[in-house]
């Protein structure tokens, strides 16, 4: 069960029975065209199902022996990446970007960790952010996401 | 439409817009040029920031970026061996092979030549061919356009992913997304499971700064351990005139090089990799010496890069036209269209000319623009690749994308689906499904369903379906055209079967 395109055609049949499941209370127009698609799809996932046993060409989507520093620094940025967004609405938008700006750029850089040079970093990120906040918002009025803060 | 053209011209002369357009070729240039970031990526996360802009602003910005962008990627594929965009693999072939000959110099300043002029003849074809497309447009009826999404479908399936099934997967599931929201026809709520959010269906734009950006941003990461060992890039005296002497000489080259880009590029789904793949082979064959190829020829750094930057005007032409993107950043740009109100067909010569017509002049100018800036900005480039700023680019372009996609309706649930799309895109990537089939599914889902349903519609009303279906000039056409490039990868590999056996 470890072959990639085994695992993704198992993923889109399931994604067919929940879409042809919720199809049903459609009315007989609207439901038309996402049956099409869902049958097509469906008989698509089986070929790569069946391709997956006859000729296996594909390995794991994530190599075991890959999942090392590159991949951990990967699913930290990307957690600190949701934890930015889920944390706009408490901390608004400019100081969140500020505070998670930060902790990627921090995470990713592997030379500059003496707390003196983190705290230079900080405070040009500050800036910067602040300064495209307040370039953006009041110069082009582009709408930007609130939160509790600023 | 000749007071269009004056018009246009008239708006070229404004410096606010020669600014624009002078921003985005610089912008585009670095972008392209930093192994990563692509083209499509620059172009998706700044679409939304146009939206506030005046519709030709923001078009002559997003105009010179693509430009930019498609012929930035030639330096990272001179001086690193690595394409910065997809559309700059064939560069790679001759153009690393003479900077390792210490001819970095000569290579860009071919690139940069040759970009220059495929471009011009590319926007000469997009100039003359989209108005009476656009004509042809008026002819499309509800079973037209669903052969012609059909037919991208296929294209797009067979040439932008490296598995046929997994290309048509990726189609068929984007198509799915767009049903998502309520049915064109008879109005129900669909697949909102429960949410409101869901019901006004999938934003086009946080889809495909989802799709392009996050899964870069990601990939990004993994390689930022990876440094880049650039040729040294040094200007020398001559150069400029004594290339520019010798591709006039080979008029045929540029002209076919262009030719072929321009072609692929009106093919939906099929991008400048392809166009230049396909205008190097060609090169190699039309050549009296195919063996100085590959070891460091100007003539294939000049095909590869003429059709690239040809390739770009080529994929607006379906674009302006019917609505139908070329390659993965007229997509984008078909976003940056419908963000300004601006439908594709007749609307954009007659209602919106001055608009379109402006934008198209703008490709001229963008493409000049890349002479002087691409041979002033190659030392700044050539060291931007080697010290390539992720520590500060990662953060940077995922502040952007949250902005981008909160700004298009001032929803956060936009944002959601940014992230939702872009960690599928990355985790799709891993599993060998690209982002462009989907998002090409996405796009041309919502015509392909509103032109299978209304034709039903009509032909229920007529009498016959299968006669409103098969019967109509335009639709017979397009449905050989679809069986043609369904079955074509199939047919390819059957020939090449049959040339080993002979071989044998």
């Amino acid at each position: 069960m470890k072959n990639a395109d085994r695992i993704s055609a198992l993923i889109v049949l399931g994604i067919c029975v929940l879409f042809f499941t919720e199809a049903r209370d459609f009315s007989p127009y609207g439901a038309l065209f996402p049956r099409v698609i869902i049958i097509i799809l469906a008989v698509l996932a089986v070929m790569l199902l069946i391709a997956s046993y006859v000729r296996p060409v594909a390995g794991k989507v994530f190599d075991r022996n890959e999942i090392t520093v590159k991949y951990l620094t990967v699913l930290a940025s990307l957690f600190l990446m949701i934890a930015w967004i889920a944390f706009i609405n408490f901390l608004g938008f400019l100081t969140s970007s500020i505070l998670f700006f930060s902790l990627i750029s921090i995470i990713l850089d592997r030379k500059h960790k003496r707390p003196l040079q983190i705290l230079q970093k900080v405070g040009l990120i500050a800036v910067a952010v602040a300064g495209v906040f307040f370039f953006f918002s009041r110069l082009l009025y582009v709408p930007f996401p609130r939160g509790l803060l600023l | 439409m000749n007071t269009f053209i004056l018009q246009s011209l008239t708006n070229l002369t404004q410096p606010l817009n020669l600014i624009l357009i002078t921003l985005g070729v610089g912008s585009g240039i670095i972008v392209g040029a930093l192994p990563g970031l692509t083209a499509t990526m620059a172009i998706a996360l700044l679409v939304p920031f146009t939206f506030s802009m005046n519709p030709i602003h923001g078009l002559v910005l997003l105009g010179g970026i693509y430009c930019g962008a498609i012929y930035g990627g030639s330096f990272s594929a001179i001086l690193i061996n690595t394409p910065g965009t997809p559309s700059a693999i064939a560069t790679t072939f001759d153009g690393y092979p003479m900077a390792k000959r210490g001819e970095s110099y000569k290579a860009i300043v071919t690139a940069t030549m040759a970009s220059v002029l495929g471009g011009l003849i590319g926007v000469v074809f997009l100039l003359f061919l989209t108005p009476p497309l656009s004509r042809i447009s008026l002819k499309f009826g509800p079973p037209e356009f669903f052969w012609l999404t059909a037919f991208g479908l296929t294209i797009i399936a067979t040439l932008a992913s490296k598995s046929i099934i997994k290309g048509l997967i990726g189609g068929a599931f984007g198509l799915l997304i767009s049903t998502i929201g309520i049915a064109p026809i008879e109005g129900s709520v669909r697949y909102a499971f429960g949410t409101i959010s869901l019901q006004n269906g999938i934003t086009l734009i946080p889809a495909l700064i989802g799709f392009f950006c996050l899964p870069e941003l990601l990939g990004m990461i993994e390689q930022k351990e990876k440094h880049y060992a650039a040729l040294p890039y040094r200007k020398q005296k001559n150069v400029v005139l004594g290339i520019f002497i010798k591709l006039i000489k080979k008029p045929f080259l540029i002209i076919r090089s262009a030719v072929i880009g321009t072609i692929v590029g009106i093919i939906p789904g099929a991008g400048g990799n392809i166009a230049s793949m396909v205008s190097y082979n060609e090169a190699v064959r039309a050549s009296k010496y195919p063996q100085k190829f590959g070891k460091g020829a100007i003539e294939g750094v000049a095909a590869a890069e003429a059709s690239n930057n040809a390739e770009v005007s080529g994929s607006l032409i379906p674009l302006l036209t019917l609505g139908i993107p070329g390659a993965p950043p007229a997509a984008v740009l078909l976003g940056a269209l419908l963000l300004q109100g601006m439908r594709p067909g007749m609307d954009l010569f007659t209602l919106h000319g001055e608009i379109t017509f402006t934008f198209i002049f703008s490709l001229v100018i963008s493409n000049l623009l890349i002479l002087p800036m691409g041979i002033a900005l190659g030392k700044l480039v050539s060291k931007l690749i080697t010290k390539l700023p992720v520590v500060i680019l990662v953060p940077f372009i995922f502040f952007l994308t949250i902005i981008g996609s909160y700004s298009i309706n001032n929803n956060m649930f936009d944002v959601y689906v940014m992230v939702f799309f872009g960690v599928l895109g990355y985790i799709g990537r891993k599993a060998g499904f690209g982002p462009g089939p989907v998002v090409l599914g996405i796009i041309l889902g919502k015509i392909c369903e509103q032109g299978l349903v209304q034709a039903i519609l009509m032909g229920k009303a007529e009498g016959s379906v299968l006669r409103m279906f098969f019967l109509r000039p335009i639709s017979a056409i397009l449905i050989v055209l679809t069986l043609f490039s369904a079955a074509w990868p199939f047919l390819r590999e059957l020939a090449a079967k049959r040339k080993r056996h002979e071989k044998r």
